[in-house]
């Protein structure tokens, strides 16, 4: 399934926002527009479990219960290349891929004519079923 | 040989974030590698070995040793601030043969499954799926382990079923380091494998109805529960409804559970007489702020298997700003008499939408559950018969001493044989209240504060009630676990004192065994009372 998912870094709501504060109320509408520019898609699938996040789970949100690997980076392609391709050790294949647009990658993209990618993908592989 | 990697941390959370809680050793078991040991059963000796050294360790090291899976439940109960060990790796499925039924027993081997502990709910509906079977309830969604689950006593909202513990057949436990430590318990009166079973997974069999209904609900702490063996049906369908539903027939009805001659039916759910039919599940949520609003009944019938039926899921899926219940929760604090209008403004997302209509399998209705910032829920069990009274005091407590940051519902379920089943009423009602969690101010009435009040209130009005033992509640509640249970405590604390002896029932104590009064070893307890029965077929 796909999931538009949650798109923004965490708020400082505490600091800046609260019902009585005209400029915390501004400053929010404000950031909430500018990172609406910044989104996520997830592709699931559905009817499998995902490798869980270990005894120590940090993360929030989807991926909570979830073995979360990260790629980040930035590639530069060829002149005669225009896709790339990350290979991960998956056993029992894929769970989840998420990846992250965000308005510094297209500003990054547009500029170096498409041959600087910023590449940020999540993902997690289907927990392994030991049969 | 399996591998156990050591975590040394300072703290440890749960799912929901109802902690943290101070922790030191985080150890996690995994399998052999299938090309090592590509026998199944095999591997499954081996990890019992595994978790065997690890428990030689902890008594050596004079300290404690709590499982636990995916720590959804919402208090301490997974936590041991010394030793904890995460087992949600340890997923084998094993099916049962004809040549493993004990002669005469009432069981079918198509419909058992031996599963160890570290399967989750979803997992185990995916397996079935794949066999044409279905597990016959869940809870609310599918990522517990099926240990953690039984634990527990989770529970869905089907009347006539019961918890998830209710259709466990056999418990393999490790009680200690040795080779003897690992036994395998069944009901007397309801044998389903042979002794041969036993010795296939390396344990010693006792058959003990007593003790079998202690260990069931054994709240982490009648030693590992390395695997069950379940009890599992033919695939089906679940037909779900949501619909509005007036107060008085809701309450009416959930007293009653007389659906037949109810004033409340669903066009085609009928008799032949034109009667509604009793459904499988029923559920009423409701907002406690408004008292004029009509309830929203979510009503499931069974239904044949069929192929052919609408993909139930969602394709996709928007998903809220993950701060945003964080949010709502300091909102809350600040601005508490604000609640009420809160949980009017998000309805749309606290109750399923209404006038739907969707078919699924049981692990496609009870779905996923997404982490959305740290929660708590009250669950509280009482006889269905006081249903109008439970409800009334929960939402005048939480008007008049609130309002705090939560929705309601009430489920119904069938009693359990466990000795410390929740749903210990012929049929319980699970008055409930779910919502994000919050901090108590000047303003506002801690979680702590609501907690006592409740337990005072349901005391003080005279009604019998009973918690989840995986939710949010004030366990140091003096005498609580007494007035839930009565006799039963002891009982419960007798059995697990005679199967596991003073070293092993203290390594298997945590603080939330302790906090709930349930530790206390008991002394002089008659060796028969965990022999093996003889067996009634």
């Amino acid at each position: 399934m796909v999931q538009p998912a949650e798109s923004s870094p965490r708020l400082p709501f505490p600091l800046f926002f609260s019902p009585q504060n005209i400029l915390g109320k501004a400053f929010l509408f404000s950031y909430l527009l500018l990172f609406a520019s910044c989104y996520s898609v997830r592709l699931s699938v559905k009817n499998a479990s995902a490798t869980p996040a270990g005894p120590i789970a940090t993360e929030k949100g989807y991926w909570r219960d979830k073995q979360m690997n990260v790629i980040d980076t930035t590639v530069r392609l060829g002149l005669m290349n225009n896709e790339v391709m990350y290979m991960a050790d998956c056993p029992e294949g894929y769970h989840t891929v998420e990846y992250r647009v965000s308005l510094g990658h297209v500003l990054l993209n547009a500029i170096t004519f498409g041959k600087v990618r910023k590449i940020k993908v999540k993902y997690a592989c289907v927990k392994p079923q030991n049969n | 040989m399996a591998i156990t990697k050591i975590y040394h941390t300072q703290s440890w959370n749960t799912f929901h974030e109802n902690g943290s809680f101070a922790a030191r050793l985080l150890l996690s078991t995994e399998h052999a590698a299938t090309h090592t040991i590509p026998d199944k059963l095999e591997r499954y000796n081996d990890c019992a070995a595994e978790i065997r050294r690890l428990l030689a360790e902890a008594l050596s090291a004079n300290e404690g040793f709590r499982a636990y899976g995916s720590a959804w439940s919402m208090n301490n109960i997974a936590h041991h601030k010394e030793r904890m060990h995460f087992n949600a790796m340890m997923n084998i499925k094993l099916d049962i043969g004809n040549d493993d039924l004990l002669n005469g027993t009432a069981y079918h081997s198509e419909n058992l499954l031996f599963l160890e502990c570290g399967n989750t709910i979803k997992e185990i509906s995916g397996f079935l799926f794949g066999k044409g079977k279905s597990l016959k309830t869940s809870g609310a969604s599918n990522g517990q382990t099926i240990a953690g689950a039984i634990s527990t006593g989770i529970h869905g909202s089907a009347a006539d079923v019961g918890s998830v513990q209710d259709y466990v057949v056999g418990i393999n436990l490790i009680i200690g380091p040795g080779p003897n430590d690992v036994v395998y318990l069944e009901r007397h009166s309801r044998p389903a494998l042979k002794d041969s079973f036993a010795a296939k997974i390396q344990s010693r069999i006792i058959r003990n109805d007593g003790l079998f209904n202690a260990a069931l609900v054994g709240l982490g702490s009648f030693g590992f529960i390395h695997g069950v063996v379940i009890e599992v049906e033919d695939l089906f369908l679940l037909k779900r409804y949501v619909k509005h539903i007036s107060k008085q027939v809701a309450l009416n009805l959930s007293e009653s559970q007389d659906f037949k001659n109810s004033d409340f039916r669903i066009e085609g759910e009928t008799d032949d007489a034109g009667n509604p039919l009793k459904p499988y599940h029923f559920k009423v949520y409701l907002n406690p702020y408004n008292e004029e609003e009509d309830y929203v009944a979510e009503v499931i019938y069974k239904k044949p298997y069929q192929s052919n039926y609408p993909n139930p899921v969602n394709t996709i899926q928007q998903a809220m700003y993950k701060d945003l219940p964080d949010f709502i929760a300091r909102f809350a604090s600040t601005f508490n008499r604000s609640i009420p209008l809160m949980l009017k403004a998000m309805k749309g997302t606290l109750f399923p939408k209404l006038d739907t209509e969707v078919t699924g399998t049981l692990g496609e209705i009870f779905w996923d559950s997404i982490h959305k910032g740290p929660a708590f829920a009250f669950t509280i069990g009482v006889d269905h018969s006081q249903t109008k009274r439970a409800l009334d005091l929960f939402v005048q407590l939480a008007r008049n001493e609130g309002p705090i940051p939560g929705a309601m519902a009430l489920r119904f379920v069938k009693a359990s044989e466990a000795t410390l089943a929740f749903t210990k009423f012929p049929i319980t009602c699970i008055v409930e209240m779910d919502g994000v969690l919050w901090k108590g101010s000047k303003k506002m009435i801690s979680i702590e504060q609501f907690n006592q009040r409740l337990i005072e209130v349901y005391q003080h009005a005279g009604i019998k009630f009973t918690i989840h033992w995986g939710k949010t509640a004030q366990w140091s509640y003096p005498g609580l676990a007494d007035y839930m249970y009565g006799n039963r405590k002891t009982e419960w604390m007798q059995y697990r004192s005679a199967l596991l002896g003073p070293e092993m029932a203290k390594v298997f104590t945590n603080d939330f065994l302790v906090t709930a009064g349930l530790a206390q070893y008991q002394e002089g307890i008659a060796a028969n009372l965990i022999a093996t029965q003889t067996v009634i077929v």
